[in-house]
């Protein structure tokens, strides 16, 4: 073949080519990034099978599950659960009770926890639920963190034990803004010691951290709300992420705070399919 | 020229031999404080809030030298602190898991 | 009121292994509060184990023991449908006890 002839074909050719590599990356949708973040923790722990990961430190060290084993012969959060179930099946001074405010009278529905509120635009985390439903019902709302708040949550989350996360990103621009607010949060480093959440729960999950064993990311609100020996008392996500926080040494935020909420929104999101295993028990 | 120099060095030599008046004390910690203030409410530092603390008692104690050491941390703290937020602005993408 | 404590205990062979929860803040005194008060000691004493009328084990608690605490031990004999009596006192004198079946 002579270049003259070919040449128009030759350079068609490559011009598709340069143009195909310098495509742009695909944008990340929180499909693609849950995707991966499940396939990265899979890789990293192959032994562990899925529904495990909600069991954090113990599905990856074996002597501590077998501390663990022996505790949840008598679970320390029982105290707790039995408080939650009485009040939440208490009925309000107006004659309403929670089972009014949620779906399936709030039996079963932890796994679908936070959503995204479209009508306010805003995430709600089942702690913030059940203060709007005692607002709603011209009751205080309970201070989070801890206590009474601990225990309901404790109630409910048995109710949905072993039902697999189920959150939702609703087709709306805020939605994903929200989510992307809750990914940022997780990856960026913050606080004197410069650590991020993924920094000990991505990059060093597995590893002890002073006598602890940092969990992997992925499944790691499926317990909560925990009694956590450390406290001698239960606590909710919010504890922890304050807890957390102060270990950075960052200020930590007042609970429920619209980060936090994000924050719980994308860990939970990337934990779609690990079993409810809450109450749970922590060192 | 030459007496002006020395003037300046011994000046400047004594600096920190020189004890902190009230209104340095002050200034220092309103400098800290409004540096502290431009921290993402995410991201303040647990020390720097401390020292700011301990600065704005050392005023009330009347302990000019504190406040102006403890501002002095503080505003170091709370610069390393905004410097960091606004480098995680972009560095928490490479991080990401994907 | 709901009881403080939960027990457990099952015959195997020869013997009767058991185990209990028992809800009490334990405090031992020497822990202060956050408006550096102590907090006076509030913690259990003794806890007794009773079958057929035997104290078959007596534990002597203290300040060292920590809040809800948690016990298991094993003794020879016990049968299934019989009863297990346990039974707590505290340094402030308060108690508690709860009777439960052998399974």
């Amino acid at each position: 073949m002579s270049i003259r002839r070919t040449a128009p074909w030759l350079i068609a050719v490559a011009a598709v080519c340069l143009l195909g590599g310098a495509a742009p990356e695909p944008a990340a949708t929180p499909e693609a990034d849950q995707k991966a973040f499940q396939a990265y923790f899979k890789d990293r722990f192959p032994q562990v099978p899925f529904a495990d990961f909600a069991n954090g430190p113990y599905a990856v060290n074996a002597p501590m599950r077998k501390q663990w084993e022996d505790i949840m012969q008598f679970p320390p959060y029982d105290f707790a659960l039995d408080e939650g179930k009485t009040a939440f099946e208490t009925p309000f001074a107006n004659g309403k009770s929670y089972a009014d405010c949620f779906a399936n009278k709030g039996i079963g529905v932890r796994q679908t926890f936070p959503y995204f509120d479209t009508k306010t635009g805003e995430v709600v985390t089942l702690d913030l639920a059940i203060n709007q439903c005692r607002t709603a019902n011209g009751e205080k709302p309970l201070p989070y963190q801890t206590g009474m708040m601990a225990s309901i949550t404790a109630y409910m989350a048995e109710t949905s034990r072993d039902k697999p996360f189920d959150i939702k990103i609703p087709d709306d621009p805020r939605a994903t803004a929200a989510y992307e607010d809750g990914k940022k949060f997780f990856y960026a480093r913050r606080g004197q010691l410069n650590f991020s959440c993924a920094s000990c729960h991505a990059g060093a999950a597995g590893q002890r951290m002073r006598g602890d064993i940092l969990a992997p990311a992925l499944g790691i609100l499926a317990s909560f709300p925990i009694y956590r020996s450390d406290w001698g008392s239960m606590g909710t996500i919010d504890r922890r992420f304050t807890s957390c926080s102060l270990q950075m040494r960052a200020a930590p935020l007042p609970p429920q705070d619209v980060q936090y909420r994000d924050l719980e929104y994308f860990l939970s999101y990337m934990s779609n399919g690990v079993p409810i295993s809450g109450p749970g028990t922590r060192p | 020229m030459k007496t002006l120099l020395a003037v300046l060095m011994a000046w400047v030599l004594t600096g920190p031999a020189r004890a902190a008046t009230q209104a340095d004390a002050e200034a220092a910690v309103t400098a800290a404080a409004q540096i502290e203030s431009q921290a993402e409410p995410g991201n303040r530092w647990v020390p720097a809030e401390a020292a700011l603390k301990a600065a704005r008692s050392a005023l009330i104690g009347e302990d000019w030298d504190t406040a102006a050491a403890q501002a002095a941390t503080a505003r170091a703290l709370a610069l390393r602190s905004v410097e960091q937020s606004k480098e995680q602005q972009t560095a928490w993408h490479d991080a990401a898991i994907r | 009121m709901p009881s403080t404590i939960r027990v457990r205990a099952q015959a195997s062979g020869t013997s009767t292994d058991v185990q209990a929860l028992i809800q009490h803040p334990m405090d031992s005194g020497f822990v202060k509060d956050s408006d550096g008060k102590l907090i006076p000691a509030h913690h259990i004493e003794t806890v007794t184990f009773d079958y057929k009328g035997k104290i078959v084990l007596t534990a002597n608690w203290g300040p060292a023991v920590s809040k809800d605490p948690y016990i298991k031990f094993a003794f020879a004999g016990g049968a299934k449908g019989d009863d297990l009596t346990v039974t707590w006192v505290d340094n402030l004198g308060k108690t508690d006890t709860l009777t439960a079946k052998i399974t």
